[in-house]
């Protein structure tokens, strides 16, 4: 008996053996910091997620460039993860991180790194050459290169826009006209139910391209018609986690329209082809991806061949991969074998650039994104269901004939105000960042604030709530449902036992 | 030749005498005692007490305002929540369709994560008792397939079976919303706050209960309801008053350990926040999950987090006390050695067992919804609903580009390490604290089983802290999480999951007789040879099914998977579904299928070698 | 020449004194039998000396040599257990070798070993089976082979034989004890049966409360009990309460409550003075159905039992009280006698064994 089952567990033992060998060596790569040949190693620390960096990898050793420099084999090349700013910047200052590169994360991160000093200037002139060959220091009005009086401490590598990703299948079915702005977005004609998100959006603390996207409408539009915008579009959907959640809720049919960058859009249209990535017409900015120097690079010779070869078209192509699905900053990659294949996102580039974007004032968005960020979750995350339903309420009341079109837009107003001003953002931010009590309490207020303004407009309609066939709370009903069966089985089962007796 | 009394030696002499003798003839088992307390103090107390002082210690000054924060905002604490929550609502479309929405009250926080621990072990009691009772009282054919199936629920973590059930009653793409609700009754059923959570929580955990309440059941003496049978008691009276109650030890050790785990689960929160449902978010484990480090720059854990994490620490090990308390008192009213049972069962009417078997297949079909969810969406795409083996190409392709092999090759990694640890001190502590009788041996025993209590997020914060800022160079060995999370990611599986090994081991001690070892002693065998060449061939049963039950908690471990690892190729197979939680379903789905196809081998080795005894499964 | 010497041993379970101030000496090649009633200590005494258990005072002396602290592994004692104690995952052959495997024997001279112990306890042939699959009585004897196959210096017995039936047990008493005697084994048993105990022993330690009431032969035992509880523990006996009439010298003359007057002569000085309570202790036999005897009982029958080779009779007598005795001559009284007739019977004064009200024996 004991045999058996011993053999019995040998074999799932055995059975398992293909799925690896067992040990750790996966990605223990990254544990070899500090290795005796440290010329012939280049560690950097990135943003990017593992089938990136991989590609590149990959591309990279097989250049001539890695091979001028004696990188001959992938697993000279280590990746270590930045997901939080802290770990970033140690790893672009600690030395013995052995890191000489920093790469991606989006130009907010980079400025910010810039500003403590965890970068160093770019000057060898090969690099420059290569870099200025490729990138211009605007593109549609977004800044792809970023100085330090006149020393070029980052450059953008690949580009971005922000818009939304639509699902017309989704809406044909919920009867919605295609949104091509921020604004049709924001309307109360893209309201359908309470129980139907048609938006779907990413909770700002969780999600820098979402964020950026609010930005975005916040500059575009100005504090407060901005964070009315948001509430609005809030109201019309639902708030996910994270932009990959985000994305989802539009691949999946769950909702309408949902934030994304675009090459999230791209993947949501290979993912489901009813859907399409829209950029709103001069509502928008370009983003560049930036790469930088660490303080002090561990091997540079290996990081200006790295330089070079992202810049170069053949390195440029590597983002048009199609697990990679982004868009180069130079245009001549497109001429390259996978590049003339990609049609798609060579069309999308083009309309990037073609989109006049808006003026972006990116030390302002630093200026306040930490309190921007929390202030959209603590007045609009963390109340969300309470938000969604009074916007319903509104809309139902209104369109029932119960509030006329000025009260309505008085309620309105009221429902998109923002809990603090512009002003007050910059203010607190750097003693919001500092101080996790400060923090903590402004958030408390800001909720308060969210949930009192909601219970005054939720008060001033609620003679109509009852008139609001559409929604129907049961709670009570099915509650008293369940009682009564309850006490009907007890008294049931009392009479039993009273007629046995 | 009558023997006269002497007057004792005093008592501390015979302590002395009793240690000294014990220690000289006997240092390897107090080696091994030393060396299992100190691993466990070291992985498991510190990191713990590193929270517990965080919560009331901040940037050098001592004191409860994290606490009075905690209980005076109603983000956190919330008694009498606003009137336009709703228990269940109506909501008419446009489209005709009438969604009916079933959600909960938000109470803030604190309050909703005790609520959800509550309602989850009631609900989990009242299926879990009466199902255990269906099965160890009541003659019904097809019960020995209904005793495996019954056990779908443990081979998913509650979060994946949250996806299942999201992929079946999420508005618009669920299946079962989409395809019959609609069609056929014009309404769709929508799951959310805090009922969502509940729901899909009672059907994972109401398995725990009815195993351990089956296993209290059939382990009893017959003769105690023969007895009262003889006596002339009805059948309803014998259950009343004899069989529950001789169960009771198992019921509340039972639903003291789904409080528990309820209270900690981390998954379920996290599956429906990421879908968008604020109340999910507002649970303690998702909060401390969310809000661990306080500042850019520091390892310095959120001060609200840390008071949150105490809380749920102290509920947990009050929870515990009580567990320990009714164990014991389960081993009393349990036969050691006994005839296996000989049952008094019922054998009800044809009708009743047609209402028997519908009850099955209602559980089932519950339990096993989100199973099925998850195989259908990975099979389906989403929108146009094509049958494909996309997904499933991508998590077996081997490029690197995809890398899904590698989260595989990690899990099985970390999970047989840490698996094989706990073979090894499992079956060193639990011989070393069943058979050897030293001073401290209960706290001993507290010290190896109390993991079970502890609550991964707390003990993953306490991780961070505690080893953020130990030197991260150490090449494999490397205990420092931000620089190198396996080692230490691999020691919090290693504690975790080690009561059920050990429970495993103590149970098949049980049934061991000492004499056997005695006898070898008496030959001339030392300590050592007799632990391995008579011990352990003798349990080596239960030590696998211990072992197996270990292994398939480690791959489905949710908590210090997601708090310690902090980059993708360090990831397992739990922490990438996190990760693509909300989006790629397809993919997710194909990576929930091997896990599940990986834990149910396991599971079935594992109900084949233990039968009726729970203590491996449970842990208790 | 193994000596086992047992001095002053006192041991306790946390509060309780299990083993009181015990002293004992057991010589070589000698069967002495630890017996008492259930929780009497004797199998923790045997522990004590398995060193199983650590005595908090007093010393075990193996032949002059200290051994009291030593782990039970260096004792180089055999034992066999109550319920066999063989490994089920063994075989036989690797039960019996595991002593000598351990102290390093190579495997073709455990092999012969083997085989020649299994001769010795009849079981020749079966090295290769389990011991599941053996009866009780085989499983046991295969214990005996393990625990003398490393030539232990004091074979070590508890209640071996307490789990076979009747038949088993009187077999495999008689064998222990053959095999014993032949391999010149010095051996310490522990059995709660005083029959057997009486089969199988050289000595006999009787034990109560943890100290030892009395050492001595079986035959000393039985017949020359030192206290009352020795001499009921043993055998069957008669108890009837008595008080001194009177004391001559070293005659005393004896009143029982039940009537009858007895008077002894003892070796010793009787510290003791009229008026005491003393209890009188006859076994069932030794009587004769008439008056030939100095110590007379008359009484009623009031049960008879045929019992094949004698009858019992139980009187009773003028007070009440009971009185058993075996008929092994007048067998026909079965027949003549009827339940409620007087009889009288008759014992000599030696049988009659007195213990002062302490429970110690007058001489």
């Amino acid at each position: 008996m004991n045999r058996k089952l011993i053999i019995l567990f040998s074999v799932f033992m055995i059975g398992l053996l293909p799925f690896g060998n067992l040990s750790i060596v996966a990605e223990s790569v990254d544990v070899k910091t500090i290795q005796p040949h440290q010329s012939s190693t280049l560690t950097i620390v990135t943003r990017h997620d593992s089938n990136i960096y991989t590609a590149f990898a990959k591309a990279f050793v097989q250049s001539s460039y890695a091979q001028e420099v004696g990188i001959t084999s992938e697993s000279q090349i280590n990746f270590l993860s930045g997901t939080t700013f802290d770990a970033f910047s140690r790893a672009m200052t600690n030395p013995s991180f052995g890191v000489s590169l920093g790469w991606g994360g989006g130009p907010t991160l980079f400025n910010s790194l810039a500003e403590i000093g965890a970068v160093s200037p770019i000057s060898d002139p090969d690099v420059l050459a290569a870099i200025n060959d490729a990138v211009e220091d605007t593109l549609a009005g977004a800044e792809m290169k970023h100085y330090n009086g006149t020393d070029l401490v980052w450059a953008a590598n690949a580009i971005s826009s922000f818009g939304f990703t639509v699902n017309n299948k989704v809406l044909q079915e919920r009867n919605l006209t295609k949104p091509k702005t921020w604004e049709d977005l924001a309307s109360p004609d893209f309201f359908t139910s309470v129980a139907q998100p048609n938006i779907g959006m990413g909770n700002a603390p969780g999600t820098t391209s979402n964020t950026r996207i609010y930005q975005i409408i916040l500059q575009k539009f100005g504090w407060e018609r901005g964070w009315e915008i948001l509430y609005q579009m809030a109201g019309n959907g639902k708030i996910y986690d994270g932009s990959v959640e985000t994305r989802a809720s539009v691949i999946n049919g769950e909702t309408a329209v949902a934030m994304t960058i675009d090459f999230y859009g791209v993947i949501a249209m290979r993912a489901n082809p009813d859907t399409e990535y829209i950029v709103p017409a001069n509502a928008s900015i370009v983003n560049g991806d930036p790469i930088a120097l660490a303080k002090t690079p561990q091997n540079p010779a290996a990081a200006n061949a790295f330089l070079k070869f992202l810049f170069s078209k053949e390195g440029q192509s590597v983002w048009l991969q199609t697990s990679i699905n982004r868009l180069p900053i130079r245009v001549d990659a497109f001429d390259t074998e996978i590049g003339k294949q990609r049609t798609d996102l060579h069309k999308l580039y083009n309309e990037t650039l073609a989109n006049q974007g808006i003026t972006f004032n990116e030390t302002l968005a630093l200026s306040l994104e930490e309190p921007m960020r929390f202030h959209f979750e603590s007045t609009i995350t963390d109340v969300h269901n309470k938000l969604r339903d009074t916007w319903g309420l509104m809309i139902n009341t209104w369109k029932n004939g119960n509030i006329t079109d000025t009260v309505f837009e008085t309620l309105r107003k009221d429902f998109g105000k923002p809990a603090m001003t512009q002003q007050d953002a910059i203010d607190m931010n750097d003693q919001f960042n500092a101080d996790q009590s400060f923090r903590r309490n402004k958030q408390s207020e800001w909720l308060s604030a969210a949930n009192a303004k909601l219970d005054a407009i939720r008060e001033e309609l609620s003679p109509f709530i009852s008139e609001n066939t559409q929604v129907t709370d049961v709670s009570v009903h099915v509650l008293g449902v369940l009682f009564g069966l309850l006490s009907s089985f007890v008294t049931v089962y009392q009479a039993r036992k009273i007629r046995r007796q | 030749m009558i023997q006269t009394d002497s007057s004792p030696s005093s008592p501390i002499n015979r302590v002395v005498q009793k240690m000294k003798t014990e220690f000289s003839s006997d240092p390897l088992s107090w080696l091994v005692i030393l060396g299992i307390s100190s691993f466990f103090v070291f992985f498991m107390v510190f990191p713990l007490l590193f929270v517990l002082v965080n919560s009331v210690y901040y940037r050098g000054s001592v004191g409860f305002d994290a606490f009075t924060f905690l209980f005076t905002n109603p983000k956190f604490f919330d008694p009498i929540p606003s009137s336009d929550d709703y228990y269940i609502r109506l909501v008419k479309q446009e489209d005709g369709i009438t969604v009916i929405s079933l959600s909960g009250l938000d109470f803030g926080i604190i309050l909703n994560s005790l609520i959800i621990a509550v309602m989850t072990t009631l609900l989990s009691l009242i299926f879990g008792i009466f199902t255990a009772f269906l099965m160890a009282r009541v003659e019904f054919p097809g019960k020995s397939i209904l005793g495996g199936l019954l056990l779908i629920p443990l081979i998913l973590p509650p979060f994946v079976s949250g996806i299942g059930f999201f992929a079946l009653f999420g508005l618009e793409q669920g299946i079962v919303n989409r395809f019959f609700l609609a069609p056929l009754f014009g309404i769709k059923l929508v799951f959310e706050g805090l009922f969502a959570i509940i729901f899909v929580q009672s059907l994972h955990y109401f398995t725990l209960i009815y195993l351990n309440v089956y296993s209290s059941l059939m382990n009893a003496d017959p003769s105690m309801e023969e007895s009262a049978e003889n006596l002339g008691a009805s059948r309803m009276t014998i259950t009343r008053k004899i069989t529950l109650p001789l169960a009771m030890p198992g019921i509340i050790s039972g639903s003291i350990l789904v409080f528990i785990l309820a209270l900690e689960d981390l998954g379920t929160p996290i599956i429906f926040g990421a879908f968008g449902d604020p109340i999910a978010k507002n649970t303690m484990t998702y909060y401390i999950q969310d809000n661990i480090f306080a500042g850019q720059e520091t390892t310095e854990i959120v001060q609200d987090s840390a008071a949150l994490g105490a809380i749920l620490l102290i509920t947990a090990i009050i929870g515990f006390m009580f567990l320990r308390k009714y164990v014991s008192l389960r081993e009393y009213s349990m036969v050691s050695k006994g005839r296996a049972g000989e049952f008094r069962t019922y054998n009800p009417k044809i009708v009743i067992k047609v209402l028997i078997y519908l009850y099955f297949v209602f559980i089932l079909l519950l339990s096993t919804l989100p199973h099925m969810g998850i195989l259908y969406t990975s099979f389906f795409t989403p929108g146009s609903r094509q049958f494909t083996l996309d997904f499933y190409r991508v998590v077996f392709a081997s490029s690197e580009s995809s890398g899904f092999l590698l989260f595989v090759k990690n899990t099985l990694v970390y999970s047989f390490i840490a698996t094989i640890l706990i073979i090894i001190l499992a079956t060193l502590a639990g011989y070393v604290a069943n058979r050897k009788k030293f001073p401290g041996q209960s706290a001993f025993d507290a010290l190896v089983t109390i993991p079970i209590a502890i609550p991964g997020v707390v003990l993953g914060i306490g991780f961070i802290r505690m080893f953020g800022s130990f030197p991260g160079n150490w090449g494999l060995l490397t205990l420092n999480p931000i620089v190198f999370p396996p080692t230490l990611l691999i020691i919090s599986y290693t504690v975790r999951k080690f009561p059920f090994t050990v429970r495993a081991v103590f149970a098949g001690l049980q049934q061991t007789d000492e004499v056997l070892e005695e006898a070898a002693q008496n030959l001339g065998a030392n300590k050592p040879r007799v632990l391995f060449g008579i011990v352990v061939p003798l349990i080596a049963m239960n030590i696998v099914a211990g072992a197996l039950v270990s292994l398939v908690y480690t791959m489905s471990e949710v908590s210090t998977t997601l708090i310690l690892i902090n980059k993708q190729s360090y990831g397992n197979i739990v922490w990438k579904l996190a990760d693509i939680s909300g989006g790629d379903i397809g993919v997710f789905s194909a990576v929930g299928v091997l896990l599940m196809a990986i834990q149910s081998l396991s599971l079935i080795g594992t109900n084949l070698l233990l039968k009726n005894r729970a203590e491996a499964l449970t842990g208790i | 020449m193994v000596e086992l010497k047992l001095k002053n041993i006192d041991v306790f379970y946390d509060d309780f004194h299990a083993v009181k101030h015990v002293s004992l000496d057991v010589k070589d090649a000698e069967i002495v039998t630890l017996l008492g009633p259930s929780g009497c200590g004797k199998t923790t005494l045997l522990r004590t000396i398995a060193g199983f258990i650590h005595p908090v005072a007093g010393t075990v002396l193996v032949d002059g040599k200290d051994i009291t602290y030593f782990p039970p592994q260096k004792r180089n004692m055999g034992m066999i257990f109550q319920n066999y104690a063989l490994w089920p995952h063994m075989t036989i052959e690797e039960n019996i070798g595991f002593g000598l495997k351990i102290r390093g024997v190579p495997s073709d001279q455990i092999v012969k070993r083997v085989a020649e112990l299994l001769k010795v306890v009849q079981l020749e042939g079966q090295e290769k089976k389990y011991p599941t699959q053996l009866s009780g009585g085989q499983q046991q004897r295969v214990a005996l082979a393990r625990a003398l196959a490393i030539e232990p210096v004091v074979l070590l017995c508890d209640e071996p034989l307490s789990n076979l039936d009747y038949k088993l047990r009187v077999e495999l008493r008689t064998e222990i004890r053959d095999i014993a005697k032949k391999m010149g084994v010095t051996v310490v048993y522990v059995t709660h049966d005083q029959t057997e105990a009486l089969a199988i022993s050289d000595r006999i330690a009787v034990i109560n409360h943890g100290i030892i009431e009395q050492v001595g032969t079986p035959f000393q035992i039985f017949h020359d009990p030192d206290n009352l509880f020795v001499a009921t523990f043993i055998g069957e006996s008669n108890l009837f309460e008595g008080t001194i009439e009177q004391i001559q010298n070293n005659s005393v003359t004896i009143k029982l409550d039940a009537g009858i007057t007895i008077t002894k002569h003892f070796e010793t000085q009787i510290e003791l003075n009229v008026g005491d309570k003393v209890t009188v202790m006859t076994r069932y036999d030794g009587f004769k159905a008439n008056e030939q005897y100095p110590v007379v009982f008359s009484g009623k029958v009031k049960h008879k039992a045929f019992m094949g080779t004698y009858i019992q009779f139980e009187l009773s007598l003028g007070n009440g009280d009971s009185l058993f005795y075996n008929e092994q001559e007048a067998l026909d009284l079965i027949q003549t006698l009827d339940i409620g007739d007087e009889l009288t019977v008759s014992l000599p004064t030696e049988k009659i064994l007195v213990f002062n009200g302490a429970g110690a024996r007058l001489r």
